[in-house]
């Protein structure tokens, strides 16, 4: 969803024109993720929006460097993840740093069920299990489908191995598959079994 | 096991993490297990549908943001660095929020085509000991890249294309040359003037923002100002040089055709024309830019054109079998789709439809 290139180029804008216009599109683009992603570490909204803004000065401040930054979303979400953990008072910190700890809001109705063609039932069982996941699976699943982030990209965030990355999506897709199956077997007059 | 690897092949491929092998093995699977088609199209459905952004909350947020950059005394909104903000202003007078930043920027857009991949004057007539020093960057059919020159320019370049400058780039002038297609960001600098070298055409400009497109087997040479000025020569004319303004695009013939007008005085020049560039009324963009954003645009194009186009995005082989269908002008945007579902969508939506069939890298094209 994100694209990369789009995000490169605003960052561009701002480091060589001191462009505000682009600063601001940049902002209104990665705010809410970037959000999203804090308060799965600081579990209070207000505190991840302070750190997200704080990370958004630093980017206007330091804009020169800007166009050495290999991956872009990378590096925000580090500067977030780093932010956050600094901000959090010492004796909290060992028990922050675990990210399987890490909650993020996924949005529960990501679909429109009319154009994909979905049962009312389909749609409800698939919520049902992006509920489901497990924090770290969910979190990961976010990253990489809403937040456009590449395995060996969240690997690198989170300090796993890209092994890890594609087994937690791969069972989140598989849970969200098994929903399919069940609808394709209830589709059929009598259960195939064979 | 089978059941086992499908599901981490699907993901990956979903992901966009998979090679040309797995999506090869994926399909071998597929083939074998045609139910579990139904779970993998419904999944990348469920991939590809986002919610709908609503940006009121993030403008909100914006506006804290800047009430707490205020508290610290963060310079932000002064005018001492207005010169390029200034573009803004002057581009969107409607200030219209969703417009895209890339259009609003975008000074200046040139499309060239050349007849010879390389055309190398300056560096042909100082030796040899200069050739080792250039720098050539190129991208391959179905890829982009993005290249920041030593003055600090930054070039997009598109598929299919090369860009060369040497060390004596900035020194006095700062000169490239360039065959295929680039979207140029150039640093201001009006003691050091910037040239876009393409084998028919040259621009040159101070420092703005401008897109060269030099493809040699294209028929002819595009040039598309979208802000500022820019002044181009064409080689086979040394005497003029032609001054555009906002929003103009020049178009030069590559070949001088030789069905034109014997009786003609000028028939060893070749044909020019300069059209008023077309922003899209919903988002404001701009066909000739819009591959920056990864979009293939096609408005009313003919269907051989367009087929070159997409030999360059996609990185295959196209063959219209049918040179009525080659003729056929169509319309359409193109965003993730692969090279399939592309055509799928443009036989859907033209008024001929036609089939396709691959082989290798090669589509074949009929009616």
């Amino acid at each position: 969803m994100k694209d990369v290139l789009h995000i490169k180029w605003l960052l561009d804008q701002v480091a060589l024109h001191q462009s505000e216009e682009a600063y601001k599109k940049l902002f209104l683009l990665l705010h809410k993720p970037l959000c999203q992603f804090a308060f799965g570490i600081l579990k209070s909204n207000d505190h991840a929006q302070e750190v997200v803004s704080d990370v958004f000065i630093h980017i206007w401040e330091k804009k020169e460097k800007l166009p050495s930054i290999e991956s872009p979303l990378v590096y925000l979400y580090k500067a977030v993840k780093n932010r956050a953990l600094n901000s959090i008072a010492k004796e909290r910190r060992q028990q922050a740093l675990d990210s399987s700890e890490w909650l993020v809001p996924l949005p529960s109705v990501y679909f429109d069920p009319e154009k994909l063609m979905m049962t009312e039932e389909l749609m409800q069982k698939l919520q049902q299990a992006i509920e489901d996941l497990p924090s770290r699976c969910r979190l990961i699943f976010k990253l990489v489908k809403d937040d456009g982030l590449k395995y060996k990209e969240v690997a690198e965030l989170l300090q796993i191995s890209v092994k890890t990355v594609e087994a937690q999506m791969t069972i989140a897709m598989r849970r969200l598959g098994k929903c399919m199956q069940l609808e394709v077997f209830r589709q059929e007059p009598k259960p195939s079994k064979k | 096991m089978s059941q086992e690897q499908f599901w981490i092949l699907l993901t990956r491929k979903i992901a966009g993490e998979a090679s040309p092998e797995d999506l090869a093995e994926l399909e071998k699977l597929v083939q074998q297990h045609p139910e579990w088609q139904y779970a993998l199209q419904n999944l990348e459905d469920i991939w590809n549908s986002h919610p709908s952004t609503d940006l009121s909350e993030e403008e909100d947020a914006y506006l804290i943001h800047l009430h707490r950059m205020q508290e610290k005394n963060i310079p932000f909104g002064n005018k001492a660095k207005e010169n390029e903000a200034a573009v803004f202003e002057l581009e969107a007078p409607r200030s219209n929020k969703r417009r895209r930043l890339a259009w609003i920027t975008a000074g200046i857009v040139v499309a060239a085509s050349v007849a010879a991949i390389f055309f190398f004057k300056p560096v042909n007539r100082q030796g040899k000991n200069e050739i080792a020093s250039i720098n050539e960057i190129s991208t391959r059919l179905g890829s982009k890249t993005r290249i920041q020159l030593p003055d600090g320019s930054i070039v997009w370049l598109n598929a299919g294309s090369k860009l060369v400058y040497d060390k004596n780039f900035g020194k006095e002038e700062r000169l490239v040359t360039l065959s295929g297609e680039g979207f140029f960001d150039v640093v201001r600098d009006p003691s050091k003037p910037f040239i876009v070298h393409t084998t028919n055409i040259e621009v040159r400009v101070l420092g703005t923002v401008f897109n060269v497109k030099a493809y040699p087997e294209d028929k002819s040479s595009e040039t598309s100002l979208i802000h500022g000025s820019l002044e181009v020569s064409i080689k086979s004319r040394p005497r003029d040089k032609i001054i555009l303004s906002s929003n103009e695009k020049l178009v030069v013939e590559n070949k001088i055709s030789s069905s034109r007008d014997s009786l003609s005085e000028d028939r060893n020049l070749p044909l020019m024309s300069l059209n008023q560039i077309k922003h899209n009324p919903v988002d404001n963009s701009v066909n000739e830019t819009q591959w920056i954003d990864n979009k293939l645009v096609f408005d009313n194009e003919p269907f051989a054109d367009i087929a070159v186009k997409m030999e360059r995005w996609f990185g295959v082989e196209i063959e219209i079998a049918d040179s009525s269908l080659a003729e056929k002008r169509m319309t359409g945007k193109f965003e993730r789709e692969n090279i399939e579902q592309a055509l799928e969508s443009l036989s859907y939506a033209s008024t001929t439809s036609f089939v396709f069939e691959r082989k290798g890298n090669k589509i074949i094209i009929h009616h």
